[in-house]
């Protein structure tokens, strides 16, 4: 698959997502620029979507969640896609939570700014809380902004030193803007439904997908039809640690039961 | 005399033959001509609109999506499909609230098995024993992508009466509709069926209203100084 911002494909080419329950695992990597499998995944979320209740859920790992990687070791979860791209990825995800994942979505910095400017430039997201973090992410963002544009975007979706919960509180984040799109997604298509294809038009200019045209629309139309306020977001619970020198997060046994209600309803 | 006599009467069957076969030439006309009125939109059997009332007609607005340029076939194809869509939402519409009889093989044709089960669970539509039934709009707004995918809004009102009583209904459905082998079918869809309503003049209309009515008052006090300093005018006139 040739390099692009944007990346996402079937995992089991065999598989029919069963029981009306879909899952796909989205990647955030780090890379500025260029393929966005040569690095780190910064985001990780597992959603779900049910066909028979309408209701989905998404579920967030912390980028330092130490945790067994199939065939390599033990390391943080964001190494798995460094060493076996988002394959591997799924296959740490789904070896973890024991569910079985139909899709994934892989972007990075450069994707997913141009995607947002793409679909509009405006999500609507409330930030009650202002963002400065010029030395990381390089997040500018005034108190009670409603709407963020494709930088502001990407900044909150990074920013973590700024924030009192550090890496878990942008990991919640990173899912609060996730339902923000989905939001600007039913808004959008509720105005219009030809929209839907304005959405397929800026994921097909930014993104290579191995999914055909025509599953693409119907997930997208699958997704239009989840209201927001039916999904929820866990973020798994974790405890902070050590592994030799490198700061981690150990996953709590209690995340087994999270697992478990996901994989049985497929929405949090 | 009694050898032209004979000729008229001997004449005379074959004058009337031609009038009776003009005769019937011309009923069949007539039939041929009814026939195709219904073929062109007319009350189909099992229709319970009134074919006396005229039925709003239908507003089409096609649009293709934005995106990737079309290839050759696909520019070819284009007009064809549309025409497609167009009848598909006629079909399918019509069915469901002129003639109900032939919903369920409408929404055979153009349905996903699933989605036609779960559509038909809706209850959209026109209520029970309804007749008489008068649309007063009917739109679709319908937008192509790649000629293989497309959206499909269609909007539909209608009055009539029913069982309970008169009803007045406001339907919207948004259809997601995608070509495969066997033509386009609706695989998903939106809906939203209400009473029908007209729409109450907002706080913002009544201000303007007010506003309006204000400055129309003033304006006929205006005519009425007019008028009455014409009056005057006159009167001055008069005396």
């Amino acid at each position: 698959m040739a390099a692009a911002p944007i990346t996402g494909g079937r995992v089991h080419a065999e598989h029919q997502p069963k029981d009306g329950k879909i899952f796909v695992l989205i990647l955030g990597s780090d890379a500025r620029s260029g393929n966005p499998t040569n690095s780190r995944a910064d985001a990780v979320h597992l959603a779900g979507i049910n066909t028979k209740t309408m209701r989905g859920g998404i579920l967030n790992f912390p980028r330092d969640s130490y945790v067994n990687i199939p065939g390599s070791g033990t390391a943080r979860i964001n190494e798995s896609l460094y060493r076996g791209g988002p394959e591997l990825a799924v296959r740490t995800v789904e070896s973890i939570t024991g569910i079985q994942i139909d899709y994934w979505l892989l972007t990075a910095f450069e994707g997913f700014q141009f995607a947002v400017k793409d679909l509009g430039n405006d999500v609507p997201l409330v930030v009650k809380r202002g963002m400065h973090d010029p030395g990381g992410s390089g997040a500018d963002i005034e108190p009670n902004t409603k709407s963020l544009n494709g930088a502001d975007s990407l900044a909150f979706a990074r920013t973590r030193k700024s924030l009192p919960g550090g890496d878990v509180t942008r990991t919640s984040n990173q899912a609060r803007f996730l339902i923000a799109l989905l939001r600007k997604l039913r808004t959008d298509i509720e105005g219009s439904p030809g929209k839907m294809f304005d959405w397929m038009a800026a994921t097909r200019k930014w993104t290579r997908l191995d999914i055909p045209p025509h599953e693409l629309f119907q997930l997208a139309v699958l997704t239009s039809q989840v209201k927001t306020q039916d999904v929820g977001s866990v973020t798994v619970p974790v405890s902070i640690g050590s592994a030799g020198a490198a700061s981690v997060v150990f996953i709590q046994p209690g995340a087994q039961s999270i697992y478990n209600r996901f994989k049985k309803n497929a929405s949090l | 005399m009694t050898t032209s006599t004979s000729q008229e009467s001997k004449r005379k069957p074959w004058w009337l033959l031609a009038v009776a076969i003009f005769a019937v030439g011309g009923l069949v006309a007539a039939a041929m001509a009814m026939t195709d009125d219904r073929s062109r939109g007319g009350p189909s059997p099992g229709s319970i609109g009134d074919p006396e009332i005229r039925q709003a007609q239908w507003r089409f607005t096609v649009k293709r999506a934005p995106g990737r340029k079309l290839s050759k076939n696909q520019r070819a194809s284009f007009p064809t499909q549309r025409k497609k869509l167009k009848k598909m939402a006629q079909d399918v519409f019509d069915a469901l609230f002129l003639s109900p009889e032939n919903q369920g093989k409408a929404l055979r044709t153009n349905f996903t098995p699933s989605a036609r089960k779960s559509y038909q669970r809706t209850g959209v539509g026109v209520p029970k024993g309804a007749d008489d039934v008068r649309i007063k709009r009917r739109a679709a707004r319908i937008v192509i992508d790649q000629t293989a995918r497309a959206t499909m809004s269609v909007n539909v009102i209608a009055l009539g009466q029913a069982d309970k009583g008169p009803f007045a209904t406001a339907h919207r459905s948004v259809l997601y509709v995608a070509r495969e082998k066997g033509g386009w079918k609706v695989f998903g869809y939106e809906v939203d069926q209400q009473p029908f309503k007209k729409r109450k003049a907002s706080k913002e209309d009544d201000k303007a209203n007010d506003k309006q009515s204000k400055s129309s008052e003033k304006s006929k006090k205006g005519k009425n100084k007019k008028k009455r300093s014409g009056d005057k005018d006159r009167g001055g006139d008069g005396s």
